[in-house]
């Protein structure tokens, strides 16, 4: 290898490490940087490259399912993408479109059953829609949105003069700066917080939730809150769900609000629980096959959905 | 507010590392005067920021600078070439060539980036289209994928190592990280 590789490779190796680096670290590199002028070098190319990927904002992104209307003009604001298309490139079920109906009119957006979807607000708001899910957008009033049903993650551009709002199940969920993610089905509603923090308005009931804290909404607006990983919020976007430990009937919900699959419970099963990984990026009825399995239950159809019943022999 | 105690907590740790802080833009920047610059524009983003709580202050301010150094480099290495390509086909340099140019050059080099890491293996590319582009922490990577913190790390190294077009770029061994002195 020659001298400017080995040293390109310590540069990267720096770079990586110093993401998350403590102040013992950032010694050490600038020790690295002050011992040879090629480091400084090396490492400018490593972090500036990096930095392209941060205001890629401007560059197309290639969306995986079918385009929508595209504004035309190519220069936007600096880094309102994120990383955009990136959850479509890597799970290759979600599409990104950067979303510019043509009037002043509420629209919809929805995300077919096999695959979800990103949509980019002009604020640089994002969401990204589970498969299945459908929200109403209004260009009117571009820090509101509303879901019709399913779930979807919002990152939202926080505005403390002019929250963004999310609509969902009768109820009014506002962002103080956050990532979120909000499913509904019907009355029912779960909203879980990964950063900052939501305030959850019901008309009753009136809560701030903090990262990690879920709360699901029933019917008749009974009210329960929980506590998670902060960092599984949202998780369902790279294409699975994780359970570990969780009542089934608590996971037979969560299908229901996510993904609008049905299933009913054997009174037999009320209190079984379920550790396993579900592909949410797949139909319906693969689904619920996948978590008779993992379950050792039987999925048998019935109309409107399915039952799930202890298996007969084991 | 409770707020400020926070804030002191950044000013204090800017003035604490303040030496360690001018000899990183000195390193990164090649010139004194221009890291003197950048740490007073440091200085001045941290007194008129928005405490909200840091988990590693030290580290915080350490990066704020480390990208400033980044975002200096970059607009000079533009304006540079603006400048040089123009000289060489005018002869002068009293005119402005449109910033769209550097936004090509940047564009062809996203794309090289794109196409580099298209041809990862599926699980490296994954792993940093999540850590680059969708801004997960390597922790939380982990937690999905179920390996290890410095198993991400190693993904990652290889990926950054196929950007740069490096030899063995899909090789698995450890890299230098254990060789640099710290």
């Amino acid at each position: 290898m020659s001298n400017g590789d080995r040293i390109l490779r310590q540069a990267i190796d720096w770079h990586i490490r110093l993401a998350d680096g403590d102040t013992d670290l950032w010694h050490g590199f600038v020790a690295w940087l002050e011992a040879d002028t090629a480091h400084a070098k090396a490492y400018d190319r490593v972090a500036s490259d990096d930095a392209l990927l941060d205001d890629r904002g401007a560059q197309p992104v290639r969306p995986t399912i079918v385009p929508v209307p595209r504004r035309a003009d190519a220069r936007r604001k600096k880094a309102v993408f994120w990383g955009a298309g990136m959850a479509a490139v890597l799970t290759g079920a979600i599409g990104l479109a950067y979303f510019r109906p043509a009037a002043d009119a509420p629209y919809f957006v929805e995300a077919p059953a096999g695959g979800g979807r990103q949509v980019m607000l002009a604020d640089g708001t994002r969401i990204m829609i589970h498969a299945g899910g459908r929200l109403r957008l209004d260009r009117a009033h571009p820090r509101l949105a509303a879901i019709e049903k399913g779930e979807a993650l919002f990152q939202v551009r926080h505005d403390p003069a002019n929250p963004f709002r999310v609509e969902a199940a009768g109820r009014v969920i506002e962002d103080l700066g956050t990532i979120f993610d909000v499913a509904a089905r019907g009355p029912e509603l779960r909203v879980a917080v990964a950063e900052g923090s939501v305030s959850f308005n019901s008309g009753q009931n009136h809560i701030l939730l903090k990262p990690g804290m879920v709360i699901n909404a029933s019917a008749d607006d009974q009210i329960e809150i929980r506590h998670v990983d902060p960092g599984t919020v949202g998780a369902w976007r790279l294409g699975h769900v994780d359970f570990d430990d969780v009542a089934l009937r608590d996971v037979v919900r969560q299908l229901r609000l996510s993904n609008g699959i049905r299933i009913a419970l054997s009174p037999e099963l009320g209190s079984r629980r379920f550790s396993g990984v579900l592909r949410n990026d797949r139909g319906g009825d693969e689904i619920v096959r996948s978590l008779a399995q993992l379950s050792e239950t039987r999925a048998l159809r019935v109309a409107g959905g399915w039952m799930l019943e202890r298996s007969a022999a084991r | 507010m409770e707020g400020s105690a926070e804030f002191s907590g950044l000013r204090a740790y800017f003035l604490r590392e303040r030496p360690t802080l001018l000899r990183l833009l000195k390193a990164r920047l090649g010139n004194p005067d221009e890291a003197e610059d950048v740490l007073q524009e440091l200085w001045l983003r941290l007194s008129t920021m928005n405490s909200a709580p840091i988990a590693q202050p030290g580290g915080y301010i350490f990066r704020m600078a480390n990208n400033m150094a980044t975002d200096r480099h970059r607009s000079l290495s533009a304006s540079m070439r603006r400048e040089s390509e123009w000289i060489e086909t005018y002869g002068q340099s009293d005119e402005i060539v449109p910033p769209v140019e550097a936004g090509m050059l940047a564009s062809e080099r996203l794309r090289q980036i794109d196409a580099a890491v298209a041809a990862l293996p599926e699980r490296t590319a994954r792993i940093f289209r999540l850590y680059r582009y969708e801004d997960v922490p390597r922790r939380t990577i982990a937690e999905l994928i179920g390996i290890s913190v410095s198993a991400i790390e190693k993904h990652l190294q290889v990926a950054y190592r196929a950007i740069h077009a490096l030899e063995g770029a899909d090789d698995d061994e450890p890299g230098t990280a254990g060789e640099q002195e710290r």
